[in-house]
């Protein structure tokens, strides 16, 4: 009996410790970007979560722009390698054989759709940006109401 | 009687066993008593009643374990919880942190006016490629020259 109720708390302790390190991206290569530069001068980080965006199409939105840091730029497109091996390239592209501009549809996380958005303009400064969205809706639905916005 | 006697004087040597001290403390706690007996009925009552006292405050090990999987649950539920939305709408300027709401949307609407503006340029450069007028103004480089 002890040692049912041992492995217990023991499973419970290890599930506490999983879901408090969980996040809605936490799976993906693109979390360092928002973890190691987010909170760095030049940077803006915005995090939103179901609460906030109630009556909005997303579910989560986070996103981080970084300006003239060519290394958090370089951190996000080498993530980006990683995290597009198993996502749908919406669109992508390549300037001087850099990646400048990309849009990924992430495979389904449980009942949510996930895409990662991504650029980098160098003029009139090198700006970065780095969207992850989610939301309960088709992510091509998603993608046509961001694009709407312009 | 005798067995009874012959019961204490074994307790006295220590050598009862306590199924006996059981039946020892039964007697000796039953009406009718010898008031020879007087003094083992003080010992052995006090300690009999010690024991059952102990008992009544006694947790059982299920229930502590029951109890502590309550509490770990607890924890596991506030941890949950704590990560429920309302705790992780935030934004960071500069390293800042910011949580007016209204503050945080209109970041995130310029977050998202900076990449169409991204986009924007490179769709107007995809443009001129296919109508053409990249590929015109360059050709115009070498329209005043002679040959």
């Amino acid at each position: 009996m002890k040692n049912m109720s041992k492995n217990l708390i023991l499973t419970l302790l290890l599930a506490i410790g999983f879901l408090s390190g969980m996040n809605a991206q936490s799976d993906l290569e693109i979390n360092k970007v928002f973890d190691q530069y987010g909170r760095q001068k030049g940077s803006v980080l915005v995090e939103m979560s179901r609460e906030m965006l109630e009556g909005y199409d997303f579910t989560y939105y986070k996103s981080i722009v970084t300006t003239n840091n060519q290394e958090a730029a370089d951190l996000a497109r080498r993530c980006l390698e990683i995290d597009q091996k198993d996502a749908k390239k919406v669109k992508q592209v390549v300037s001087n054989g850099v990646l400048s501009s990309i849009y990924l549809q992430l495979p389904q996380k449980g009942e949510y759709f996930r895409l990662v958005l991504f650029n980098e303009t160098t003029t009139p400064e090198r700006k970065m940006t780095l969207i992850y969205i989610e939301s309960e809706k088709d992510s091509e639905e998603i993608l046509k109401i961001v694009l709407k916005k312009r | 009687m005798q067995e009874a006697e012959k019961l204490i004087e074994r307790y006295y040597e220590g050598e009862t066993s306590v199924a006996e001290e059981n039946l020892l403390c039964e007697y000796l706690s039953g009406k009718n008593v010898p008031a020879r007996f007087e003094a083992e009925k003080a010992i052995l009552g006090y300690f009999a009643s010690e024991k059952k006292k102990k008992s009544v405050w006694l947790i059982p090990n299920n229930l502590k374990w029951i109890a502590s999987a309550a509490a770990v649950a607890a924890i596991f539920l506030a941890i949950l919880f704590s990560n429920q939305p309302s705790a992780t709408s935030y934004a960071y300027v500069d390293g800042k942190k910011i949580t007016d709401k209204d503050k945080i949307f209109a970041l995130a609407q310029t977050t998202v006016g900076n990449l169409m503006s991204g986009m924007n340029e490179v769709e107007i450069g995809l443009e001129n490629i296919q109508s053409g007028q990249t590929i015109e103004s360059q050709l115009d480089v070498f329209a005043g020259m002679e040959f």
